[in-house]
């Protein structure tokens, strides 16, 4: 095995993620290589370096920042609420355009209507010999 | 009384609750400062990185599918928001894998005689794409998974970038452990 495959092992040993089979192999090279060692020593050396650092502390002006926007977000969502969404996607498009479109026949009947010749405003009769085949109890209904 | 966990308070976010909000504000900001500080090299970018991570956390809570996951998709939205500031601001913004230094031979190194402001030095040296998987595991102690999920890469590539970046550091610092 070369040293950088026992390396990559010291790596993994590192992490916890080298099984205890292979980290006797690890230890029995490690016994007899001191460029493995010294790997080893400089790996372990960086991870206490990092685990000593203190986490750094956050600006005071971005706890400000944050919660002012989050709060912002909340009070533009808060405002638009009692209407939103169902005015949105259900009242605000829907109902303008039916009403439009009720106008709309409404005006078209209205204008159109004279423009009709009199038999064609005239009702329709049903032709005698038709009604004759209708029942006599739903005749009235026409 | 027990500190809520990340599950409950997830759970009360979700359903609106500003307190929870906050307390997963004040648990988390420090390590995703950190995190972002440690990244980027630079506190205004570090602070801009860390507000807006925090933003779309509130805003996206709705989308985490899995709350366990909670503290991975932080890291994840942080880690995004970051490379992307990043990528802007390279000129060429194509990933070198052979190279592992940001900046190959830092002026201050030989400058320096204590060995702890040496190590730092060397990791704030290293490329981005490797100094993530180094301070994922190092400074949070996530697992290769989460390594994995934050950083878009599988499992055997975040083995092989922490591997590499761990070489590339014990052979730059190998003169001072003599």
């Amino acid at each position: 095995m070369t040293h950088i495959e026992q390396q990559e092992r010291i790596s993994l040993y590192i992490d916890n993620n080298l099984s205890d089979e292979k980290s006797s192999e690890l230890f029995a090279h490690l016994a007899i290589c001191n460029e493995c060692r010294t790997y080893m020593k400089i790996s372990m050396r960086v991870r206490s370096h990092i685990a000593s650092e203190e986490l750094a502390e956050v600006p005071r002006t971005l706890d400000r920042r944050v919660l002012a926007s989050v709060g912002r977000g909340r009070a533009a969502l808060r405002q638009r609420s009692w209407y939103s969404p169902v005015w949105f996607t259900r009242v605000s498009i829907p109902l303008p355009a039916a009403a439009s479109i009720v106008f709309l026949l409404i005006i078209g009947s209205l204008l159109f209507y004279p423009l009709l010749t009199p038999a064609q405003q005239r009702r329709v009769e049903i032709p005698s010999e038709l009604m004759a085949r209708v029942p006599s109890s739903l005749q009235r209904a026409f | 009384m027990d500190p809520l966990s990340d599950e409950q308070l997830v759970i009360d976010l979700c359903n609106g609750s500003m307190d929870a909000f906050e307390e997963l504000y004040h648990r988390y900001k420090r390590h995703i400062y950190m995190f972002c500080l440690k990244l980027t090299g630079d506190r205004s970018l570090a602070e801009d990185a860390t507000h807006d991570t925090f933003l779309k956390m509130h805003l996206n809570i709705g989308t985490l599918n899995d709350i366990t996951l909670f503290r991975s998709w932080l890291f994840t939205i942080a880690r995004n928001g970051v490379f992307k500031q990043l990528h802007k601001q390279q000129r060429n913004g194509s990933f070198d894998e052979e190279s592992v230094w940001s900046d190959q031979t830092p002026l201050t190194l030989t400058e320096q005689n204590d060995v702890a402001t040496i190590i730092s030095l060397c990791i704030d040296s290293l490329k981005p794409e490797y100094k993530e998987v180094l301070l994922l595991r190092e400074y949070e102690q996530h697992s290769y998974g989460d390594i994995a999920m934050i950083t878009g890469n599988s499992e055997s590539s975040v083995k092989s970038r922490l591997f590499k970046a761990r070489k590339a550091l014990a052979e730059k610092l190998k003169p001072y452990f003599k």
